[in-house]
């Protein structure tokens, strides 16, 4: 699965999906840009109590990585035998489930 | 246009906790008569009526609450009542809302008010109810709930600025001592930083004693033009400051992962208006729904320097008898957060501080701000207040 966001025809700046305008110059013109497979973590969290509709995925991952040109996302991150991962750690794009971002931890 | 001065002549604030058996309207009700007479108005001289309410929709299937809790009162009816929804934010946004309606020469006399209603419902619907503030379209699909937004933050922060989880721990151990003689307060036991580190997990870093907890309450407050204030109560609080801002619906928008753009932004807008800055405040209540929020708000506030947050806490600036202190009713970590109440609760604190009432008095105390952060800082209201 390719990780795709759009760029504003216009102004050039990039955003995940959606976005029904562009807020930074009005314009409500995109183009789809594939992104490197590759991300950083920013900062990470294992939740523990989930909302109604995620019990029995809980325990979870979920972190903010950065993409290409510095563009950020919320996703699930899936590490290596559940070990929750670190600031600086690469993550790579699996799939995109329900609207929500999966990222795996490469090999530590 | 010259905006006419505001003043709040009565509070009222029903306890936050598990009032079981009390319905929705039934708090509100309290709360708003405790104000109406605490200010000496006769309600009939009532203009308008604004009260904020979260997830009360959600969890009770009760909306259009503003009337229904006007008829209860016995308010006129050819006044308008509205409610007014900005997460955890919301009853702010109702203070704010009677405080432009008199200030730009609509009414003289406005009630505002804040409710909600959540322990009788289950943990993972308040959570689901909760997280509803959050971008469904992107953040919300992921599972992400509100102690996983601000472990999120804590995280980033302990990064980039050394914050330690001990730092954060204390801030919980401060708020739950100073609760003990509030009344008002869920939680009046002292806990220590042991107690706050070896308690449970919920959203890695924080533990079951970095968050708030889930809160049913009410709180209220007459507003009135300043030059008849004193006509009504002999210790009219003068509101000098008022902002609401705007933030993102999700982290990820956010340039900066351990600041929020919505608390920078109504903090200087308020010090604007009220011609002071942070070393002119004498008490704080602000948003700590989490121990890393009242690091961060203190940060983006200007109390501090960033990332100088928990450092204060650690030297006990932010304690009831600091330099700053922050939180002396117990804040949401312990005297409770029922959410659409929140902001006017902060309000009721600050105004028994002022008129140097509260019973965890901050001495000499004569101008003090409440700091309420709705969603993931989607929503933003600060207000200064000063005696007379």
């Amino acid at each position: 699965m390719q990780l795709t966001a759009i760029e504003c025809v216009n102004c050039g700046k990039l955003y995940i999906p959606p976005k029904y305008m562009c807020p930074e110059c009005g314009n409500s013109e995109f183009k789809k840009v594939a992104l490197s497979q590759k991300g950083k973590v920013l900062t990470y969290t294992t939740i523990r109590v989930p909302p109604l509709g995620f019990e029995s995925q809980a325990p979870y991952h979920v972190g903010i990585v950065e993409l290409d040109r510095g563009i950020k996302l919320t996703c699930r991150i899936i590490s290596p035998g559940g070990k929750p991962p670190d600031i600086g750690d690469e993550v790579s794009f699996v799939k995109k489930d329900n609207g929500a971002y999966w990222f795996e931890e490469l090999e530590r | 246009m010259a905006l006419r001065k505001v003043s709040i002549i009565g509070v009222g604030c029903t306890p936050f906790g598990i009032l079981e058996g009390q319905t929705l309207q039934e708090i509100a009700t309290v709360a708003c008569n405790e104000a109406i007479k605490d200010a000496g108005v006769d309600r009939k001289q009532i203009e308008a009526f604004y009260v904020g309410n979260y997830i009360s929709g959600m969890l009770l299937g009760q909306e259009t609450i503003a009337p229904l809790i006007a008829n209860s009162l016995g308010l006129n009816k050819d006044i308008s009542c509205t409610k007014v929804e900005g997460a955890c934010c919301s009853s702010s946004i109702a203070m704010r809302q009677g405080y432009l309606l008199i200030a730009s020469g609509v009414y003289d006399i406005v009630l505002v008010a804040g409710v909600e209603k959540m322990t009788s419902a289950p943990t993972e619907k308040v959570t689901q109810a909760l997280a509803s503030s959050i971008d469904i379209e992107t953040e919300g699909a992921t599972g992400l709930t509100f102690p996983g937004y601000f472990a999120l933050m804590a995280q980033r922060h302990m990064y980039e600025f050394g914050t330690t989880i001990e730092q954060m721990g204390l801030v919980s151990v401060k708020n739950h001592n100073n609760a003990v003689v509030n009344p008002r307060a869920r939680f009046r036991d002292r806990v220590d930083l042991d107690k706050v580190m070896s308690s449970r997990l919920i959203s890695d870093p924080l533990k079951l004693y970095d968050c708030c907890p889930i809160s049913d309450g009410a709180a209220a407050a007459v507003l009135c033009r300043a030059d008849m204030a004193a006509e009504f109560h002999n210790k009219p609080i003068d509101i000098i400051g008022s902002a609401q801002t705007t933030g993102y619906s999700s982290l990820y928008e956010q340039v900066s992962l351990v600041s929020c753009p919505s608390t920078i932004s109504a903090a200087k807008q308020a010090f604007e208006m009220a011609k002071l800055t942070p070393q002119d405040i004498d008490v704080v209540e602000l948003h700590d729904c989490f121990t890393p929020a009242e690091i961060i708000d203190s940060e983006d506030i200007g109390f501090f320097e960033k990332g100088k947050g928990g450092q204060a806490v650690e030297e006990g600036i932010t304690q009831v008898d600091g330099k700053l202190p922050i939180n002396p009713s117990g804040g949401l970590l312990s005297k409770g957060h029922p959410v659409g109440a929140t902001g006017l609760g902060q309000i009721y604190e600050i105004v028994k501080q002022l008129r140097g009432e509260h019973e965890n008095q901050v001495k000499g105390a004569e101008i003090g701000l409440t700091h309420n952060a709705g969603g993931t800082g989607a929503v933003c209201c600060v207000h200064i207040l000063k005696r007379r």
